[in-house]
């Protein structure tokens, strides 16, 4: 537990690289877009559509109609239209029910586009795994071990079930010294027909009993809110995110929904805010009027984030729907000093990642993209985090001897 | 709901927009173009130069109590700045090489994303009819265009080289509009149909005459366009002043020649000396039920006499009567028939029907017209019929003793041998000939087929046909083909309009109007609104109407009340209800009244308070003229009106609800109170008005279901 407390120099702030560009002109229509289509579709309301998930609109889910087509990957793909300077290391699922459907999420990149499933570099890699922040397991075990002996050319797998597996997922085996990676072909019943040694892996000998685990996904481990960090990826253009059945296939009844993807970098305070650090909640959903007769009159016009059972704003959710706190949560720190260079760039006109002025500033736009406060970023408590925007319309800094400035920024939850 | 470019649904979608407008105005000179202007330099296709001060504000209306759509002028204020900096924008937009005034203008909405103006949303076309500046600014005053904006219709003159000679035309016919025609204006020769009963007014249309040919012919216009049919089928009357009525005209020997028919209309010529008028003869005849054999009876037996067609006298024989029981009835006509004309002959006719009995067989019951036996001459069985009957000779009508006797009689009898015998009207026609010149009127069908795109296969009879039919003739505005238009958001042809507004047209026009008022009347009438797509989405204009009974698959949208901003509900203001409507029809030629009337008073007027004069609005209907459809007429607008009903007002933040466009059927979910303690469930709104900025989108919309 964590008591809402700013932990230290723990200060995180997850900035979405896709909406920054989109905001900045990069067209939606044509550099986001729905892959592997033959295999998947979206349920029919409105809202059931790619754009309903990079909306910065967590709250509005789209419905995939994963129930059909229980085994088809469902992949989406980003062209950021840069080949450099574009640091990705983090993705946040927001808003989903991946338990209840029975879904997992593969993050990849590559310099060209990624139309088929398992086809990209898997974000991480098997030395170095990506890191679940928060809910999630990456590279889950899938149920099933080795059925049999492997030596290093052998491409048909007996597996204890073979049913725990769709065509398409990479599956990672380890023993030993040897780590390999291989992509399923084709599944008869519990013989796999692989593709060896993939995502830069060799193939290696493995024995009867190895789990096989689900390379470098990340399994939520409760529907809300799920976020990865990995390791920098700064010159891919195209990103793809791949949903993949967790259990062999997606369940039969319940229909994956999503309230929004969002990859892209983050950004690590150097220093912790200054003290004093406000920390409230400002109900604006309660006018109180006063008669003539000086009788209050108070309308609730919302109490929570949201008052309905079914929709939470991120980080929020709780199965206890009326213990949602209420109001809008909000955070006002001061950095009275830090080195300028966490600060700017050396050099304005040529932005750089690191700067808070690139990675937060320039990338909502101050005030108009949401983003993610996490106020501790070793903590695993959901309200840790925040859907946040930022509550000011200026971004000052203030010089106070050479090379070191101050700054203040508040953050207001958003929903 | 508006067919998006992808483009901008595309940047639609999220939460955090940003929206701007693109200002393109035209200019004409020796090198037509165009300029583009907006609050910030975009970067779209063409230069957009950040200088737009302050944009106004788009308003659509769609007046259901009406069947009006509107769309409202706007100002614009932009900063007096040339974009290449060479001087003031003023010196170049009014004094300058450049003529911008009254040249097109188009607004678009532009939201980040779209990078061609071909991405943006087209909200509004209309004509800088203003430019007013001072140093610092110039304000543009926009007009919304729309194709008929000071256009006059049946504005063709008839041409002095149409005249019979080739010379002058007739006095009181120079100067006359080319007269324009559609629906079946038609009067059963036959018979009398109830509103040419008194026959000293009609609602025929007036002809042209042109004067003599050369060979001694009468040549008439009758049109502006061409007509339906065989012009041998023309139903031509002529008004005889000193009969001081309506009288038919019969043109024997050559017959009708048709000089032309054609787009540029219909002209017609004959010999007077073949022309011979017939008078229907009432007078009211003295009834008498007579000679009978019992129980053969008539009942009601002065409704055969009494000039209403529709009323009858009626005679039945039953199980179980006698061989020869009869009826009989006399009908004796006045004679003082009027004196200035001299009958050529006489006509007598009747309308009648004879029904047997299951038991009964041709030649077993009889109704004698005269002499002439009815039953035996092939007129169906329990069907109305209206025949001539019988010629006699000349003389002057003084002289004429005229009476006719029908006659219910049967020769067999038995089991289930019960008949009944019914005369509507015994009346009779006088013909004459005269010297002198008869003002002629026309009674044919109008326009056969529609004239528009993808509409010359269509019959051009029907309201909405009509109005695009007119638009197309006196605008030259014409869709792509016939789905361009869509019907309550469905293509023309799949939709269910034909059915829901098979209302008949019968209307004509023989002076200069204004072509935006006859359409209103279409609209008014025909219980439409008729508007013009702004946004080039591949559909040209909408019709659209309330529905009688609205389904889920009729909702264009679902307003999630997370996203709507300033809600509130009302209801039809009190001075809106129309608690009891008259209508006015039948048009009539001579005294510009209307012959025919029909009310509808609501049901719950007396829950809301109304008084017996109050409330009531009185309608005079130009183009329906038969009284079912006045009266579909009546119901459609006590179901808009007659009552008070909700109406919801809000701002709509989620821009991917921006699609949404008079006319479209909405409903609300989630929404934060119930109206007036109702559910909001399962009701539907059509939005009737937009407000539309730059950057806000508000909706009103108004209960229909």
């Amino acid at each position: 537990m964590s008591y809402s407390r700013v932990h230290g120099d723990g200060l995180r702030l997850y900035i979405d690289s896709m909406n920054w560009m989109f905001s900045r002109g990069l067209p939606r229509s044509t550099e986001w877009t729905d892959r592997n289509t033959g295999a998947w579709a979206w349920n029919a309301a409105a809202k059931d559509n790619k754009y309903s998930l990079i909306d910065a609109n967590p709250m509005k889910a789209a419905s995939y109609n994963s129930s059909l087509n229980p085994t088809g990957h469902m992949m989406h793909e980003m062209d950021f239209q840069v080949i450099a300077d574009n640091p990705i290391r983090h993705l946040a699922i927001m808003g989903h029910n991946a338990v209840s459907a029975q879904a997992c999420f593969r993050l990849a990149h590559n310099t060209s586009i990624i139309s088929a499933v398992g086809a990209g570099s898997t974000v991480g890699t098997v030395a170095t795994q990506p890191v679940s922040v928060l809910n999630g397991t990456v590279s889950p075990a899938s149920g099933a071990t080795l059925g049999e002996d492997i030596n290093t050319v052998e491409t048909v797998w007996t597996v204890s079930n073979g049913l725990l597996f769709t065509v398409g997922e990479l599956l990672w085996v380890k023993e030993d010294a040897n780590n390999e990676v291989v992509k399923v072909v084709s599944i008869a019943t519990n013989d796999l027909t692989v593709t060896r040694a993939q995502q830069g892996t060799i193939a290696g000998e493995f024995q009867t009993g190895v789990i096989v685990k689900r390379y470098n996904v990340v399994e939520p481990a409760t529907d809300g809110d799920t976020i990865i960090s990995f390791s920098e990826v700064s010159n891919k253009r195209f990103w793809a995110i791949e949903v993949i059945p967790s259990d062999g296939a997606y369940h039969g009844s319940k229909d994956l929904e999503v309230g929004s993807y969002q990859i892209g970098n983050y950004h690590d305070f150097a220093i912790a805010p200054d003290l004093n650090v406000n920390h409230g909640f400002i109900q604006e959903g309660v006018n109180t009027r006063q008669t003539p007769a000086g009788r209050q009159i108070t309308f609730a016009h919302h109490l929570s984030n949201n008052d309905s059972t079914d929709e939470y704003s991120p980080f929020r959710y709780n199965d206890d729907y009326f213990r949602r706190m209420v109001g809008k949560e909000q955070w006002a720190m001061t950095w009275k000093g830090d080195d300028d260079v966490n600060v700017y760039p050396s050099d304005i006109s040529a932005m750089t990642s690191g700067s808070l002025l690139e990675d937060l500033i320039l990338k909502t736009g101050i005030n108009f993209l949401p983003f993610i406060l996490c106020t501790n970023n070793s903590s695993t408590d959901e309200g840790d985090y925040m859907w946040a925007i930022l509550d000011q319309a200026s971004f000052e800094t203030l010089q106070k001897s050479w090379q070191w400035v101050g700054w203040s920024l508040k953050f207001i939850q958003k929903f | 709901m508006i067919t998006l470019p992808t483009k901008y649904e595309a940047a639609a979608s999220p939460q955090q927009i940003v929206a701007d407008w693109l200002l393109e105005l035209s200019y004409d000179d020796t090198t037509p173009g165009t300029f583009y202007m907006s609050a910030a330099e975009r970067t779209v296709t063409n230069f957009y130069d950040g200088i737009v001060l302050s944009w106004g504000q788009i308003d659509e209306n769609l007046d259901l109590a009406n069947s009006k759509a509107t769309v409202s002028d706007i100002k614009i204020t932009v900063a007096n700045k040339w974009n290449n900096a060479s001087g003031l924008l003023s010196d170049e937009l009014f004094g300058g090489s450049k003529k911008f005034i009254n040249q097109n203008v188009v607004i678009r909405s532009w939201l980040l994303g779209c990078t061609v103006t071909a991405d943006c949303l087209i909200r509004f076309n209309g004509r800088l009819m203003s430019i007013e500046h001072d140093f610092e600014t110039v304000t543009f005053t926009v007009e919304h265009r729309q194709p008929w904006d000071r256009v006059k219709a049946v504005s063709d003159q008839v041409e002095q080289t149409l005249a019979g000679n080739g010379n002058a035309l007739p006095a009181g016919f120079v100067g006359k509009m080319k007269p324009t025609l559609y629906g079946d204006n038609t009067h059963d020769l036959g018979k009398p149909t109830t509103a040419m009963t008194a026959r000293n007014d009609s609602d025929l249309m007036p002809m042209v005459f042109l004067g003599f040919t050369t060979a001694g012919d009468q040549k008439w216009l009758i049109s502006d366009h061409e007509l339906e049919d065989d012009p041998d089928t023309f139903d031509l009357w002529g008004f005889d002043e000193k009969l001081d009525r309506f009288v038919e005209v019969e043109i024997g020997g050559g017959g009708i020649t048709i000089v032309q028919n054609s787009s540029t209309g219909c002209i017609i010529s004959f010999d007077p000396g073949d022309v011979s008028f017939k008078d229907i003869l009432y007078g009211v005849g003295t009834v008498s039920n007579e000679n009978n054999v019992a129980p053969g009876d008539w009942q009601t037996d002065t409704e055969a006499g009494d000039t209403d067609e529709d009323t009858y006298a009626a005679s039945s024989i039953a199980t179980g009567d006698a061989v020869g029981t009869k009826a009989e009835i006399d009908v004796d006509f006045d004679q003082n028939y009027a004196p200035n004309r001299t009958i050529a002959g006489v006509q007598y006719l009747a309308k009648f029907r004879l029904t047997k009995g299951s038991g009964l067989t041709a030649g077993q019951t009889h109704l004698f017209f005269g002499l002439n036996d009815m039953s035996a001459s092939g007129y169906s069985d329990g069907v109305d019929h209206c025949i001539l009957y019988a010629i006699v000779g000349g003389g002057t009508i003084e002289t004429m003793k005229l009476a006719e006797t029908m006659t219910h009689n049967r020769d067999v009898t038995g089991s289930n041998t019960e008949s009944e015998a019914r005369v509507y009207e015994i009346f009779k026609k006088g013909s004459y000939r005269t010297d002198e010149f008869i003002p002629l009127y026309f009674g044919g069908k109008g326009l056969e087929h529609c004239t528009w795109t993808g509409g010359t296969a269509l019959d051009a009879n029907l309201m909405h046909r009509v109005f695009r039919d007119l638009l197309f003739k006196w605008t030259g505005w014409d869709a792509t083909g016939l789905d361009y238009v869509e019907v309550n958001g469905t293509d023309w042809s799949g939709s269910a309009i034909d059915t829901d507004r098979d209302w008949l047209v019968r209307w004509w026009e023989d002076s200069k109007t204004e072509l935006e008022d006859i359409l209103d009347q279409i609209q008014f009438e025909g219980c439409f609104t008729w508007f013009f797509d702004e946004t080039s989405s591949g559909v040209e204009a909408r019709i659209s109407y309330v529905k009688d009974s609205y389904s889920a698959g009729d909702i264009d949208a679902t307003l999630d009340g997370d996203y709507l901003n300033s809600v509130k509900v009302k209801h039809t203001p009190i001075s809106q209800v129309v608690s009891k409507r008259i209508a006015n029809y039948s048009r009539q030629t001579l005294s510009d009244g209307y012959a025919d009337q029909n009310t509808l008073t609501n049901t719950n007027r007396g829950d809301f308070n109304f008084g017996a004069d109050e409330n009531v609005v009185e309608n005079s209907l130009d183009f329906l003229f038969q009284s079912a459809d006045v009266d579909s007429f009546l119901a459609y607008y006590d179901n808009i009106v007659g009552e008070p009903k909700l109406i919801v007002t809000a701002i709509l933040e989620d821009p991917s609800n921006w699609n949404l466009q008079r006319g479209d059927i909405v409903q609300f979910s989630n929404m934060e109170f119930d109206p007036y303690g109702e559910s909001w469930t399962g009701k539907y709104f059509m939005i009737t008005q937009l407000q539309i900025g730059s950057d806000k989108f508000k909706m009103t919309a108004r209960e229909v279901g």
